[in-house]
């Protein structure tokens, strides 16, 4: 049926595969651990430096030992309340293990109608961390994430004891412009952040990111980056997303009066 | 093209024929990856490693591979080399393997790599191509690494993130670039680079595909 050709061609091509295959699957398995260890160290990294937390050049053990003080919980974005072991039996989903990412795109994610591009699916539990003391919310790190210029920019926002001031807003990941719209990670401009209120007295949403997004004489207006009008724009609706009552409103809200 | 010595082999790439400025191959990567030198450097590191690991193992079995897929295979020798690199970098040097993201995955369709398996790789010996891997590979670095100095110092007043030229957003006197963090300064570069080669080596110059017609002369009025 074959020819000599053709048969050794075939196995060229299987041996090719399996030496292959092998090499790359050995690796990839042998390696997983360090590179999850990496991921979470990162993770951690990121919020401890959303928090104000992290000290320049902090080895992996100092990050780890320094994220150890956060809780882990998971906020029910329905109900604006922590979410109960019931409702994560139901839900069938383990703290521990929870991917926030993964369940945006599941069945049982909210749809939100008119929400920026990005948001109009998310995950209806949110991870949140929280840095309490005597019982009481030290620190609260809330992820946010939204579309930026070149694609979906991923960030922590920390919230300080009064469930209202922030602490600071940190980008952990994002595509944006080098030089322009990636000055969102820059010291100079996340300094920018701590004390503004989130929300006012009101209630109403305080923050505005650049002078085209809203009342630029607020006491909750943010510079926007120069030469990234796109970038600022995404960061404005991010919090404005994030701050609002498809977002965290609800659950800050009941933190607030102690229902959460 | 007369038997090349080793060092040759190793030598030539670098100025004489350079991949990118003399064949004007793996061009898209030298966009992309050139805003700072930092990833720069790493993508040299990564590409001249896969260049020269590709040549090697296809060099070795090039005498069994048949040549109606050799193309296959070469891919696949290539294509499992990178994955192994990009592993290896989230394992062991996350943060770049963070900043390069899916560029070490094009390192795939890099025509450089792909075009010295199929020139010399095919038709030579293993040492000798790996050789001419880290020739190339090299030759491919000294653009980047020209182009990245370039983008870098003068976009963000920095070279691998120390500050050289005090931008004025950091109290300073250096008005930033912009257009130098933008694709396009990439081709201005790789243009003045390649015409300083040319100036060089006047052999690079290619001839010109046909001659003017003279221009009528103009006739004076009276």
């Amino acid at each position: 049926m074959f020819n000599k050709d053709s048969l050794n061609t075939l196995i060229v091509a299987f041996v090719l595969c399996l030496v292959c295959s092998i090499l790359v699957s050995t690796l990839a398995v042998g390696l997983k651990p360090l590179q999850d260890a990496n991921k979470l160290l990162d993770r951690n990294k990121n919020i401890l430096a959303a928090a104000d937390m992290l000290e320049d050049g902090a080895s992996a053990e100092e990050v780890e030992a320094a994220f150890a003080q956060f809780t882990l919980k998971l906020v029910n974005l329905k109900t604006g309340k922590f979410a109960t072991d019931a409702e994560l039996a139901a839900a069938g989903i383990n703290t521990e293990n929870y991917n926030q990412g993964a369940a945006a795109k599941s069945a049982t994610a909210i749809v939100v109608e008119g929400a920026p591009p990005g948001l109009t699916r998310i995950a209806a539990f949110a991870t949140v961390y929280a840095l309490e003391k005597n019982g009481v919310t030290d620190l609260l790190v809330l992820p946010v994430r939204g579309p930026g210029l070149w694609g979906a920019m991923y960030g922590f926002l920390v919230l300080e004891a009064d469930i209202n001031t922030i602490k600071g807003l940190a980008y952990y990941s994002h595509k944006e412009t080098p030089g322009l719209g990636a000055k969102v990670d820059t010291e100079k401009w996340k300094a920018l952040w701590p004390g503004k209120a989130a929300y006012t007295a009101s209630g109403d949403i305080n923050i505005v990111v650049g002078n085209k997004n809203g009342n630029i004489n607020g006491a909750g207006f943010i510079d926007g980056l120069s030469g990234a009008t796109l970038t600022t724009a995404g960061v404005h609706n991010t919090i404005q997303f994030w701050l609002g009552t498809h977002g965290y409103a609800n659950f800050l809200k009941n933190l607030k009066a102690g229902e959460a | 093209m007369a038997e090349q010595s080793t060092k040759e082999v190793l030598i030539e790439p670098i100025f004489g024929a350079n991949p990118i400025a003399l064949q004007i191959l793996g061009i898209c990567s030298s966009l992309a990856v050139t805003t700072s030198l930092n990833t720069a450097l790493v993508m040299c590191i990564a590409l001249t490693l896969v260049t020269a690991c590709s040549s090697f193992c296809i060099a070795l079995i090039r005498q069994f591979i048949p040549s109606s897929i050799r193309i296959i295979v070469q891919m696949t020798i290539i294509a499992s080399l990178v994955i192994c690199v990009d592993q290896v970098l989230q394992a062991y040097a996350y943060d770049i393997a963070k900043s390069l993201s899916v560029f070490v995955g094009l390192i795939i369709t890099n025509c450089i790599v792909m075009g010295r398996a199929e020139a010399f790789a095919m038709n030579n010996s293993a040492p000798k191509s790996f050789m001419d891997g880290i020739g190339n590979g090299l030759g491919y670095s000294v653009v980047l690494i020209f182009i990245a100095v370039i983008r870098e110092l003068f976009g963000s007043g920095s070279l691998m993130g120390f500050e050289i030229l005090q931008t004025i957003d950091n109290g300073g006197w250096y008005l930033p670039n912009g257009m130098m963090l933008l694709p396009p300064s990439a081709f201005f570069i790789i243009a003045g680079f390649i015409w300083i080669l040319r100036q060089w080596k006047t052999e690079q110059q290619e001839k010109r595909e046909f001659t003017m017609a003279q221009q009528s002369e103009g006739v004076e009025s009276h």
